[in-house]
């Protein structure tokens, strides 16, 4: 027979003190555990979200992002005449030969960054339909003119409608704003390719974005520039691609595990001395069960259920807390394209419930030993004692 | 009285243990934290000497070159002694998912510097004298098991070939980040295979000693103000800050978990205090019969928080200066994160942490037991 939950909860409201300092203990310990991990989900989903199911991208061979990647101008004439790319209403094919360079733009708070600025070819809009005009228009190739998205337009100088933003010698006029919706193409400012030619002096390439004319000619185009001796391109779907940047988020990973178990070993210890606590008070209260009954393995399954859903109130307190954060944009720099990446913390569900199975098992972890501990007590000693 | 505090912590040795590893726990993540923010602004690299080496580059950004013929033009510039290319190669060594850059410099640069000294002067001329050659950092060499006279591939990640190099020597110093190569080198490959980008350097990196460099740094700026490509200089100090202010708010998320770490330690005490409170509500009520004002009572127990949780908080401290001293970060992080010095002031700021705390956490619980009558203490039964 089970000793009944009842008891369990009714034991965790009677302490209050300990019990809401304990659970929130563990809560901060799982508030930070989520935090971290929506930011890496946040990253995710940005990355994920990027990309059109039928374009293929195309940079240098071990190139590592579209910014490190330098294609020869020769090279970038030979992809235009790609078999199986699909073709635009006026007979053009969609190929979008484009040059990218980073410019260091002082933030509107403090600091700087570099901030991507894509020269996109003439086709290169038709093929990224995520993004939208929002104010002013797009800019007109040649002309010197910026289309910005809106997050990079907020936390930059010189990067709304109507500023001109000056970089080395070059003089660019911001005409509009666009929205990208939650992808990567968020953090970038968009313009001609020749314009970045002429502006930086800069006649390499960064990138080659084709859309293939339908789903079954997409490994084509994909094998006609992957294995092109005359070029050395590394070509993937844009959708892969972009997923791959997730390894952005590997560092922040990495840091947020390292903390998050670190302060779970903390929490498990003050759980277990709650826990301890607990039992130490209640000697009297184990014998009348055991009296009454209850087997051991009852009596040290209810310490640790007690245990369990202290701890789970605490994850439950923790993830709740954390739920503000999302949504809430932020920026940092993308060591693989060393520009800017702008994302916004994603607390999922599914994370939540990572946040309250984190803390369940910081609970067994400090609920064990004191559970057994409950369990050896001899009833007729723990009778006696006051 | 110091007795009874200290027989009052070791009590219940149990909770006194667990409490003090909690906050030990606690504190040795605080530590590390702190060192963190501080090394990812590259402490570590600020030094009086980097302040006085400067970093030409393009005003756009790293990403426009400038062309190799400024060199001449720099070193007319007074109070610079050096001029050399400084041209990053952004490669890997074997592991493509252990990015790492090589520097390109020109040979009379390397060794000049004496925060970069090389073992020893022979190296020096075999480096100067080898186009091939490359000086790695010591740290470098032990993790890779390089000698001396041994032959490294380089895989270029943005330039579309390899260095193979010969290792020549090694040098020591703050900046032990990267191998320095020849710049000749890459220029010659990038003619090669990448006309369009060669003759043109990443940035220049001048020496200057006896002129203040914001005023040299001044002097560069206005001489390229109307060139093709406008230029900003920069202390190598300032140029390593610009990348930490690229991290935005990384360094306030950090902050913000190291707060949050607090807060979690203060908790985990304050319910240990009030434990220790209400299991002796008896002797309260004793030791106040006896005559001990409240406050002394208070004082007691702020006196035994102060045992637990700042002889937690010093093994925390002593626990990460050891543990960071046994294993190195360097290789841990694969040289993602170079150095990582426990400073003084860290050091200070955490034992001052766990010193308010303990005294936060034991006062609240601690008043309110000595508050209490002693005919309604008394009467408690535990």
């Amino acid at each position: 027979m089970l000793v009944p939950i009842k008891y369990n909860v009714r034991n965790l409201l009677v302490r209050r003190t300990s019990t809401l300092l304990t659970v929130f203990g563990i809560g901060v310990s799982v508030a930070v555990f989520v935090a971290v991990m929506a930011l890496v989900e946040g990253i995710r989903q940005t990355f994920v979200a990027t990309g059109e199911p039928l374009n293929v991208l195309a940079i240098r061979n071990g190139a590592q992002s579209e910014t490190g990647s330098l294609i020869e101008p020769s090279s970038a004439l030979v992809a235009r005449a790609i078999r199986g790319v699909g073709r635009g209403e006026d007979g053009e094919p969609l190929v979008s030969v484009e040059r990218m360079v980073y410019v260091n733009q002082p933030r509107v708070t403090s600091g700087s960054s570099n901030v991507v600025m894509r020269g996109l070819g003439a086709t290169g809009r038709t093929l990224r339909p995520v993004a939208r005009l929002v104010e002013g228009r797009w800019y007109v190739p040649g002309r010197r003119e910026l289309t910005v998205s809106r997050t990079i337009a907020a936390r930059f100088r010189d990067c709304s409608l109507g500023d001109e933003l000056v970089t080395g010698r070059a003089h660019f006029k911001v005409v509009g704003i666009f929205d990208a919706g939650n992808t990567a193409f968020a953090s970038e400012m968009w313009t001609g390719a020749e314009d970045i030619a002429s502006a930086f002096e800069r006649v390499n390439y960064s990138d080659i974005l084709a859309r293939a004319a339908d789903r079954g000619s997409v490994r084509s185009v994909i094998d006609a520039l992957a294995e092109d001796p005359r070029m050395h391109f590394d070509a993937r779907s844009e959708r892969a691609f972009y997923s791959e940047q997730t390894k952005a988020a590997t560092p922040v990973q990495i840091l947020g595990n390292i903390i998050a178990i670190v302060m779970a070993v903390g929490s498990a210890f003050a759980a277990m001395n709650t826990m301890y606590a607990a039992v130490a008070s209640r000697g009297r209260e184990v014998a009348v069960l055991r009296a009454l009954g209850f087997s051991r393995a009852a009596i040290a399954l209810s310490f640790v259920t007690e245990a369990v859903l202290l701890s789970i109130a605490g994850g439950i307190v923790g993830g709740v807390g954390v739920v503000p954060l999302n949504g809430l944009s932020t920026g940092t720099t993308n060591w693989f394209t060393f520009s800017e990446m702008n994302f916004h913390f994603a607390v999922t569900a599914p994370l939540f419930a990572q946040g309250v199975l984190f803390a369940a098992i910081m609970g067994l972890a400090g609920g064990i030993l004191p559970a057994l501990r409950a369990s050896r007590m001899s009833p007729a000693t723990a009778m006696r004692a006051l | 009285m110091y007795r009874l505090v200290l027989k009052n912590a070791l009590r219940n040795r149990r909770r006194t243990v667990l409490t003090a590893l909690s906050v030990a726990v606690s504190l040795f993540l605080l530590v590390s934290l702190r060192t963190l923010t501080i090394e990812i602004k590259g402490d570590s690299l600020m030094t009086e000497q980097s302040t006085r080496r400067l970093i030409t580059r393009s005003g756009v950004s790293l990403a426009v070159p400038l062309p190799l013929a400024d060199r001449e033009r720099l070193r007319r510039v007074p109070g610079v002694d050096v001029v050399s290319a400084y041209q990053w190669f952004p490669c890997f060594y074997k592991q493509p998912r252990e990015p790492m850059i090589v520097i390109g410099a020109d040979p009379d640069f390397a060794g000049t510097d004496p925060e970069y000294p090389t073992t020893n002067a022979a190296d020096l001329a075999a480096f100067r004298a080898d186009v091939s050659g490359v000086l790695i950092p010591v740290k470098m060499m032990q993790r890779f098991g390089w000698k001396v006279g041994d032959r490294v591939t380089f895989t270029g990640t943005i330039f579309p070939f390899n260095l193979d190099l010969t290792i020549r020597g090694t040098f020591t110093g703050p900046a032990q980040n990267a191998p320095v190569c020849q710049y000749r080198l890459i220029n010659e490959l990038l003619r090669r295979t990448m006309p369009s980008r060669a003759d043109r350097t990443m940035a220049f990196i001048l020496l200057t000693s006896h002129r203040p460099p914001a005023a040299i740094a001044r002097e560069i700026d206005d001489t390229f103000r109307n060139s093709d490509v406008p230029t900003r200089t920069e202390s190598e100090k300032d140029f390593v800050l610009g990348f930490a202010s690229m991290l935005g708010n990384v360094a306030l998320l950090i902050t913000f978990i190291a707060g949050a770490v607090v807060f979690a330690i203060v908790l985990v005490a304050t319910n240990t205090m009030s434990m220790a409170v209400r299991e002796r509500t008896h002797e309260i009520a004793v030791l106040k019969t006896l005559g001990f004002r409240p406050g002394q009572v208070v004082a007691m127990f702020v006196a035994e928080s102060i045992v637990i949780s700042g002889g937690g908080g010093i093994a925390g401290v002593v626990g990460a200066k050891l543990f960071f001293a046994v294993f190195d970060i360097y290789t841990m992080t694969n040289g993602m994160i170079q150095h990582f010095n426990i400073q003084a002031p860290t050091v200070v700021l955490a034992l001052a942490v766990a010193l308010t705390m303990s005294i936060v956490s034991a006062v609240v619980p601690a008043w309110r037991g000595a508050a209490r009558p002693i005919a309604a203490g008394l009467r408690e039964v535990a």
